[in-house]
């Protein structure tokens, strides 16, 4: 016996589910954490330490072996790789994953160090910097999505499908975001 | 299950036609490059010195340059600076589709860059164009779209972009300016 369209639209939006399971579990966790780039960082953990420099003043000449001893008292010798004078009264020192940034005039320094947020590092890179084959991909989630989503509205009959409840609950989630861009226009 | 497998596997099969996995972040002494089908023309390999100074010469043309990392665009990697060293000459460099984002932790890093030089010509019809974008434009994709150095460094989303670019044009006392970038199709990490 032939299946019915509705059998088949069952079939298309749950194995479209299943397969873009993981695409959906990306893009939502880190459209969260880029929703809210003005609050943190979304794929760094950033400290940062105050720190005292007791080396030459502005202006004047700071060595490798200067800026060495300064990082061996912190514990970052190791981590060192480069050291500049952005003006002439800052000295900023770039180690692994970081940098210091001192003021000459005051001695004040800051070591900001980065730590990759496990996981959140990943999917934002892949929300937020898709190369090609990821752009691909992505394209085809968007498709399925939009079938996920007209195939959703008739998974279910009746009074709680389209033509009852659901109807209303769609409108609702239309009417959301049609609000939100009226309020915004 | 049979007609569970007729849907899923077009679409498994469409993924897989991607080909290789996602590429792994650049490891230090690697060369970040996407394999195109068209190979681009042969780089002229120019000092730093001599493509800030006479960048209008090289608009795009395929060179490849030598610096240390400055500075990496904290919201998403897409631009980063290289300077010589003399700290005041740098030059921007903007992520290519091969690339897809700089990692933060290249900052201090001395990196070899092959891309085209590309000009970004800022005047009135510009500034207009920005303006008449979505007024709520996220500022990280309003500098994106070609602004200076400056305005990287201090992520135009605490100001007006388009204020900030008109105020340039004035002080500069001209109805244009040209900003360059590289586009960068690969970069290499020297050890």
């Amino acid at each position: 016996m032939a299946k019915s369209w509705r059998y088949w639209n069952r079939v298309l939006h749950r194995d479209l589910g299943y397969v873009f399971f993981g695409a959906t579990i990306i893009y939502a966790v880190s459209g969260i954490a880029l929703n809210h780039l003005d609050d943190w960082n979304p794929s760094y953990s950033v400290t940062h330490q105050v720190v005292r420099w007791e080396g030459p003043g502005p202006g004047a000449a700071i060595s490798k072996d200067q800026v060495l001893g300064f990082l061996d008292e912190i514990g970052e010798r190791d981590a060192y790789k480069k050291h500049y004078n952005p003006t002439r009264e800052q000295l900023k020192i770039f180690i692994d994953s970081g940098s210091v940034v001192i003021d000459l005039y005051s001695g004040k320094g800051v070591v900001e160090k980065l730590e990759r947020r496990p996981i959140l590092y990943e999917f934002n890179f892949l929300h937020y910097n898709p190369k090609r084959l990821w752009t691909w991909y992505s394209d085809m989630y968007c498709v399925a999505l939009i079938i996920v989503a007209v195939t959703g509205l008739l998974v279910i009959k009746g009074t709680k499908g389209i033509t009852g409840r659901g109807a209303w609950l769609t409108g609702f989630g239309i009417l959301i975001p049609a609000i939100l861009l009226w309020m915004y226009l | 299950m049979k007609q569970s497998m007729l849907i899923a596997l077009p679409v498994l099969v469409l993924a897989a036609c991607g080909g290789a996995p996602i590429d792994e972040p650049a490891a230090e002494g690697t060369v970040v490059e996407e394999a195109v089908a068209e190979a681009p023309a042969e780089p002229q390999v120019v000092e730093l010195a001599a493509l800030v100074g006479s960048t209008a010469a090289y608009v795009d043309q395929v060179v490849t340059v030598t610096g240390t990392v400055d500075h990496v665009c904290k919201h998403g990697g897409k631009r980063l600076f290289i300077m010589g060293e003399d700290p005041e000459m740098r030059f921007k460099v903007t992520a290519g589709e091969a690339i897809g984002a700089f990692e933060r932790e290249l900052e201090g890093s001395d990196i070899t860059v092959t891309g085209i030089v590309e000009e970004q010509i800022i005047d009135e019809a510009y500034i207009d164009s920005l303006e008449a974008e979505a007024p709520a434009e996220d500022a990280e994709e309003a500098h994106a779209e070609g602004a200076d150095a400056e305005a990287e460094e201090h992520h135009a989303g605490e100001g007006d972009q388009a204020a900030h670019l008109r105020q340039m044009l004035a002080d500069n006392g001209s109805d244009s300016m040209s900003f360059y970038s590289l586009d960068c199709s690969s970069f290499e990490i020297i050890e």
